[in-house]
């Protein structure tokens, strides 16, 4: 083993990975070179089908069985993986190699216990010393509470983020030296990723271990990085210094992804997006295959592959022109500013829905004393008429269920909602059918929401049907629905699943619009998608408000995108509404600690303010919400209640009302909290 | 854990009601009676035809014999057999065990063939020994168990004289002489639930595969055999143990054609021969005591299940 650093710990060059297809093997990673140095921390970005994932399941040899490197080298400390046996490998994978994986509950064995599956691992590579023993203090250092009880629960026991933890102790048991990280905090929410991203950045160097990090996230790349790599359709495109690469993107697409992420910390209120979408593998442009979407490519552009070339003494790109990703980042920009400029804030106090006391509990397990898990506990919320209204919230704070009583997919058990006037109250309800004509719902994944064996035609006549519009005039609403969310005609003979994410979700936005809804309920509607088309789909439901008077409830766990589109903005927890103001106000300034540490915790795509920034990193998980905390459900987390403060007895015994006509967040120290901020920036 | 005992009980005690329910109103629906068989359509005067079923408590309201039926059941007795005078319990006691063995050797000894060939089918996916073992499994599934057995019997009985041709022994006159006599019909009733849990395994295997967790087992640098066992087999498990309890119910109280093909005086036969005869008392009993034999199954299938796999356990 060397232990020079400045010769590279893993050079991979020239990797080729092809999948097997029935039409034969379809190569999906064209040739990647790039070289990870010890200690370093390496972010590999882009979308989804980019290949970023596959090129990091290839460098530990772990990819499908349907999928093959067909060429290039893996080298690491000279050895060469890719033509590896497996009785070699498996000493590889563990001492030398850690893995880190998205999602833990998949990740993990559900049959075993998790230290089990530590130990197991250590017995393995002949760890001498007592394995029980090192699996509990493994489980300590990386921050799991309780550790000597957790090594005996199964996966399904754990949260989220705890279990995450232990694919963590898992990945870094035998110190690797290299640990490959596959999106290892996507499936967390922000303020349990900030503890992740904590734990990752503390335990490499700890380890002395260099990682290399794939994600779709370019806030979690700055967060963690010293060097990015960036890929489009299986190949580099740039690649350097993440402080350079950032700051100063040479290649476009690097510049107009950089420019397209919503971010935390800017508010604008349309996104920006790149036009089309990434080519399809067995569709590969003969030239750069990003030419069919570059603002700003030359006829030269799509005749050969450009090669990376340099640019100073560590970077290179992959255009023939130069200095043109400026021009695309103002361009992007601009079409934002032209887009909407001064958006009508919806100022009126035209209330279009009233929800008063709402309560929905859920009886979880079973058992006559089964507890009640209330998702949602005693909600008042004003939706004003025409306003872009925002809803966030970590998983299980109770957004889903509000959103699925508006469109009367569920019924509350207490409480009134007044539609118009209309009151629809939990002992009276109108009928779900009555309350589907003026609020429509627009769901994650547009694949599923859609049925799969129905054309767009059929999908739309169907709720024009339902809608009561005769005949003779479905067809002439039809196309006017289709030109409302940006279809061409010839979309309607056409299945779901012909259509990319963004495409099949203009979709379900033309059925919800069907029936003239006022109210449109968008429940995580742009979540699933990559970054350079959201701003399409958001874009949309922006102009459709504009444009049609609409009313959108936008149910988001994605506080960048909220950020950027809503008019106001409310956030949950634990089934209640704790602050609801302004969204340039809310972000800026928030009055509820809780708001404040949401914001802190999402990383933005900015390495120096990254490093800048000081993060509030909240202790422990999200409270069971069958049994909440007394009081304030806050309390125990609370970075200003009697955590800190131990004479607000208060947070424990009281709980805080939200006061709209004051601080607009439910806090008894919310003036106090914001005085406080104010004082301290 | 003693919550899903005390549900599992309840739920017995209402299955059970509900079949000793079925059972009588199904035996009683059965076209002519048992004094037509043992006395004759033609030959009995009204007057001994009334005697006979007085003596049986035939005449009585259907619901009072329901109740006499159940009272007498909560005291342990099952009644007594029309047609051999002996005890329901007697009789069952006599013929069960056979079955019971036949049925439980037959389904582990499928299962533990099931699992590996199953497996070995799986991990070698579209490849010779997957292409065998899916042909032995329709094959097995197809072909009737008693042309199995009749084959069987040419074979190696006739032809060969090594086997016996039939009966049963218990095992109380010597191992050898009691295995002898259960290879054949053991076999028999086998290749059929080879053939479904065969494939059962098959398809589950080759599910987990494709687990994320069996990728994350690779990473940790085990061994193959380690992955298999652990990460693998274990948890694809699961359904087939399912099935196989599933089956093993069914078979003990089905086995009749095999029972008759190696005239073996079994549980199905006992049935068959009960129900022929319009043998009330017999045909209830039996019933109910497979219905029993059901339940027992079912909670000792529960339990592997829980053991197995600890998201069960939890709920």
């Amino acid at each position: 083993m060397s232990n020079d650093p400045t010769a590279p710990l893993l050079k991979v060059r020239d990797l080729r990975v092809a999948y097997k297809t029935d039409h034969g093997l379809q190569d999906v990673v064209h040739g990647v070179d790039f070289d990870v140095y010890p200690g370093e921390a390496v972010g590999i970005v882009g979308e989804s089908g980019s290949g970023k994932s596959t090129v990091l399941l290839a460098a530990a040899r772990l990819l499908p069985s349907n999928a093959r490197i067909s060429n290039g080298s893996v080298q690491l400390d000279g050895q060469d993986l890719a033509t590896l046996d497996q009785r070699t490998l498996r000493t590889v994978h563990g001492p030398r190699i850690g893995m880190l994986y998205q999602d833990s509950l998949r990740a993990l064995n559900p049959v075993m216990k998790v230290g089990d599956q530590v130990s197991e691992m250590l017995r393995a590579h002949g760890y001498v010393g007592d394995r029980d023993e090192k699996v509990v203090d493994l489980f300590r250092s990386v921050g799991i509470s309780d550790p000597e009880g957790r090594v005996s629960q199964f996966p399904h026991q754990l949260s989220g983020g705890m279990r995450q933890r232990v694919m963590t102790a898992l990945s870094l048991a035998l110190s690797p030296q290299l640990l490959l990280a596959d999106e290892p905090t996507t499936a967390l929410d922000v303020t349990i990723q900030a503890q992740i991203l904590d734990l990752l950045r503390h335990s490499a160097v700890e380890h002395g271990t260099a990682t290399v990090i794939v994600s779709h996230d370019l806030g979690v790349i700055a967060n963690l990085c010293n060097r990015v790599i960036v890929v489009y359709a299986g190949r580099v495109v740039e690649q350097g210094p993440t402080d350079a690469v950032f700051a100063d993107p040479q290649h476009p697409y690097t510049a107009a992804l950089l420019r397209a992420v919503p971010r935390v910390d800017t508010g604008l209120h349309r996104l920006p997006f790149i036009e089309g979408q990434p080519p399809e593998p067995e569709a590969m442009p003969a030239g750069c295959s990003f030419e069919p979407r570059c603002p700003v490519s030359i006829s030269d552009c799509s005749t050969a592959v450009p090669p990376l070339r340099s640019f100073g003494p560590d970077r290179q790109f992959a255009c023939i022109r130069d200095q043109v990703a400026d021009s695309v980042a103002v361009a992007l920009t601009a079409s934002v500013e032209t887009g909407a400029e001064s958006p009508q804030l919806n100022e009126s106090d035209d209330s279009l829905v009233v929800i008063r006391g709402l309560t929905r509990s859920f009886k979880i397990g079973r058992g006559r004393n089964r507890p009640q898990l209330r998702a949602v506990d005693g909600v008042d919320l004003e939706i004003r008429r025409g306003e872009f209204l925002g809803l966030v919230g970590e998983s299980g704070c109770g957004k889903s269920t509000l959103g699925r009583l508006l469109v009367g997919l569920d019924k509350a058990d207490e409480g009134e909602v007044i539609f118009n006037q209309v009151s629809a109250s939990a002992g009276n309800n109108r009928s779900p059918r009555q309350m589907r004509k003026f609020s429509q719902m627009v769901f994650q994944d547009p694949r599923s929401s859609l049925n799969r064996r129905m054309s767009v035609a059929e999908h739309l006549e169907e709720a024009l049907v339902n809608a009561g519009v005769e005949r003779s005039g479905r067809h002439k609403r039809l196309l006017e629905l289709l030109d409302q969310v940006g279809l061409p005609v010839s979309a309607l003979t056409r299945l779901p699943h012909e259509f990319s994410g963004g495409q099949a979700q203009r979709i379900a936005i033309a059925r919800a619009l069907a029936v003239r809804p006022s109210l449109i309920v968008a429940d995580e509607a742009v979540s699933s998608l990559d970054v350079s088309v959201k701003g399409q789909i958001v874009n949309l439901l922006r102009d459709l408000q504009q444009e049609l008077g609409l009313t959108v409830l936008f149910i988001s766990h994605d506080l960048g995108v909220v950020r950027n589109v809503s008019d106001r903005v409310a956030v949950m927890y634990l089934g209640r509404i704790i602050e609801l103001r302004k969204t340039d106000e809310l972000f800026v300034s928030p009055h509820h600690p809780y708001t404040q540490a949401l914001i802190s915790a999402v990383p933005v795509p900015d390495p120096v303010v990254e490093r800048r920034r000081e993060r509030i990193t909240l202790q422990g998980d999200v409270p069971n919400p069958s049994d909440p905390p007394s009081g304030c459900r806050f309390h125990p987390r609370c970075p200003v209640g009697p955590l800190k403060n131990p004479d607000r007895h208060i947070c424990r015994e009281e709980s805080p009302e939200l006061d709209l006509d004051g601080s607009a967040a439910a806090c008894h120290f919310a003036s106090d909290f914001a005085a406080e901020q104010a004082h301290g920036s | 854990m003693k919550t899903l005992i005390l549900r599992r009980l309840t739920g017995a005690a209402i299955g059970l009601f509900v079949l000793t329910v079925v059972t009588f109103v199904m035996v009683r629906l059965l076209p002519g009676s048992v004094e037509d068989v043992l006395l004759g359509t033609d030959g009995a005067t009204p007057e001994v035809r009334e005697a006979f079923r007085a003596k049986y408590g035939l005449d009585d309201p259907a619901f009072y014999q329901y109740t006499k039926w159940i009272w007498s059941l909560l005291q342990g007795d099952f009644g007594t057999s029309i047609r051999s005078g002996n005890s329901v319990s007697d009789e069952l006691r006599s013929k069960a065990p056979a079955s019971m063995i036949i049925a439980t050797l037959a389904v582990v000894a499928s299962f533990v063939f099931s699992v590996i060939l199953g497996t070995a089918a799986a991990l070698r996916r579209d490849r010779l020994v997957d292409r065998l073992s899916t042909l032995a499994s329709i094959v097995g599934s197809s072909v009737p168990d008693f042309v199995v057995g009749l084959l069987l019997l040419v074979t190696f009985a006739r032809r060969f004289d090594f086997l016996p041709t039939f009966g049963y022994e218990p095992i109380s006159s010597g191992l050898w002489e009691w295995a002898r006599h259960l290879l054949l019909p053991v076999t028999a009733l086998s290749l059929a639930l080879v053939g479904v849990m065969t494939r059962l395994t098959r398809s589950s295997v080759l599910a987990t595969l494709d687990e994320d967790h069996v990728r994350t087992a690779v990473g940790k640098g085990l061994s193959r055999r380690r992955i298999l066992t652990h990460h693998v087999i274990k948890p694809s498990l699961i359904p087939v143990i399912t099935t196989a309890g599933l089956l093993l119910v069914a078979v003990t109280g089905g086995v009749v054609v095999v029972e008759y093909v190696f005239a073996i005086p079994g549980l199905g036969r006992l049935i068959l021969d009960a129900i022929n005869f319009r043998d009330y008392p017999m045909i209830q009993g039996a019933v109910l005591f497979i219905g029993i034999l059901a339940i027992v199954v079912s909670v000792f299938v529960d339990l592997i299940h829980s053991v197995l796999d600890p998201r069960v356990r939890s709920d």
